[in-house]
């Protein structure tokens, strides 16, 4: 029962931070995107399990704010979480550069395919823009600090096991 | 089996249904049950947006976030009576054009949408309907933003003339009064089409709305020429236009109801 309280405080935590985010940084142009990184922590850290459940969830409530098409951040956020996961055992977790660019390149893969979708289901005539780039830039830049805080929002929890395997 | 491959062939299994579950979502968008959980979504997610209102203050926007940045009062002044003087223009035109208007601010923009859309922070319960314009003042003058394309109690989107979706009835402020449709291109230009190949329409003429087709109220200003070419099909000309109103410098808009 508290894992589940804490998946949903996490899912409630990150969509406030993504929306404060959206409103303080979205009108520069140049913004993370704090959801997406929560969703690879879950991934990275926690397994594929959780990651592709925490994306599914963050995504459905993202689309539903942001009044976008539903399902759309649901499927890619889903599929990043468990990629995340996935790709986890090969590489060094506790590295920052490894955690950097492992959140650049999923950051990049995503946004790649949210351009195909988007220009699938809104009729978009370009798929990509340079905003894509600056926001997998950002995200890279961003995610060790952004795991370490999520780590410390994690222990506060005070479960017994703090990394891997833990769902 | 070890725990590592059992969860693996789980979460390969359940991604796979939630997959399944998101394309259902996407593919039936526009039935009734799919806006129905969509907007129990919005009602259980709405905590974390009056949580972040009550922290923003004030949005940042790229002009007034780089004026900050002098923190010298004079500068801060400046700015503030800057601001003010906007606002009174707004409320200006307000009163003496658009009575029924409605100010709103502008909350969020997605970056991967950035020429697409914006949100403002008035919905359906202060009576702003789908369709509605949108407008903002520019240097005293009204220049078109968009019109609302989703509503929500208290916010709404907005469709931006850039949005490679849009399409707006226009017409020449020039000699030539000649008429055509802008559109966007989900990029900094956008068009005013179908213009014949004669047209006298020249680099540096105004283009404003039209008024036909009752979308949009006639005379304000979409933008200005900036060049003239034959289209795709080489039937007719186009314009590429510079858009008098740039969204990335927008903090209130005006909702005409």
């Amino acid at each position: 029962m508290k894992r589940f309280f804490f998946y949903l405080a996490s899912i409630w935590l990150f969509l406030w931070l993504q929306t404060l985010n959206s409103r303080w940084t979205g009108p520069s142009g140049i913004s993370p995107d704090l959801a997406f990184l929560g969703v690879l922590y879950f991934g990275f850290f926690r397994g594929p399990l959780a990651g592709e459940w925490m994306g599914f969830a963050m995504g459905l409530f993202l689309d539903a704010a942001a009044m976008g098409l539903l399902g759309l951040h649901a499927a890619l956020y889903a599929v990043a979480g468990y990629a995340a996961g996935v790709l986890r055992r090969p590489l060094d977790e506790e590295q920052v550069w490894t955690q950097g660019l492992f959140a650049f390149l999923v950051s990049a893969v995503y946004l790649f395919f949210y351009g195909i979708f988007d220009h699938y289901f809104s009729g978009s005539e370009h798929m990509f823009s340079a905003r894509f780039a600056f926001q997998a830039l950002m995200n890279g830049f961003l995610a060790p600090f952004y795991f370490w805080l999520i780590d410390q929002w994690f222990r506060l929890w005070d479960f017994e096991q703090r990394r891997s395997n833990v769902i | 089996m070890d725990w590592e491959l059992y969860e693996r062939y789980w979460a390969s299994l359940i991604l796979t249904g939630l997959l399944v579950i998101s394309l259902l979502l996407l593919a039936f968008r526009n039935r009734r049950s799919v806006e129905h959980l969509r907007s129990v979504l919005y009602v259980l997610s709405s905590p974390t947006r009056f949580l972040a209102g009550a922290a923003s203050v004030e949005p940042a926007t790229s002009s007034n976030l780089s004026e900050e940045m002098s923190t010298d009062k004079s500068g801060r002044f400046q700015l503030l009576q800057s601001e003010n003087a906007r606002l009174h223009q707004l409320m200006d035109i307000k009163e003496r054009r658009w009575p029924r208007s409605m100010a709103a601010r502008v909350i969020e923009r997605d970056p991967k949408r950035w020429f697409q859309e914006m949100v403002i922070d008035k919905g359906s319960d202060e009576g702003i309907g789908v369709d509605a314009p949108v407008i903002a003042l520019v240097n005293g003058r009204e220049g078109l933003v968009g019109r609302v394309s989703e509503v929500q109690p208290h916010q709404s989107k907005v469709m931006l003339i850039s949005d490679s979706l849009s399409e707006v009835a226009a017409v020449s402020e020039g000699a030539s009064g000649e008429d055509g449709v802008v559109e966007g291109s989900n990029s900094h230009n956008i068009y005013l089409k179908f213009l014949p190949r004669g047209s006298q329409v020249k680099i540096g003429d105004a283009i404003v709305t039209s008024g036909l087709g009752n979308l949009f109220p006639q005379g304000i200003t979409i933008g200005t020429v900036v060049d003239l070419e034959p289209d795709e099909r080489q039937l007719f000309l186009q314009a590429q236009l510079r858009p008098v109103v740039n969204p990335s410098q927008l903090g209130v808009v005006l909702v005409l109801i």
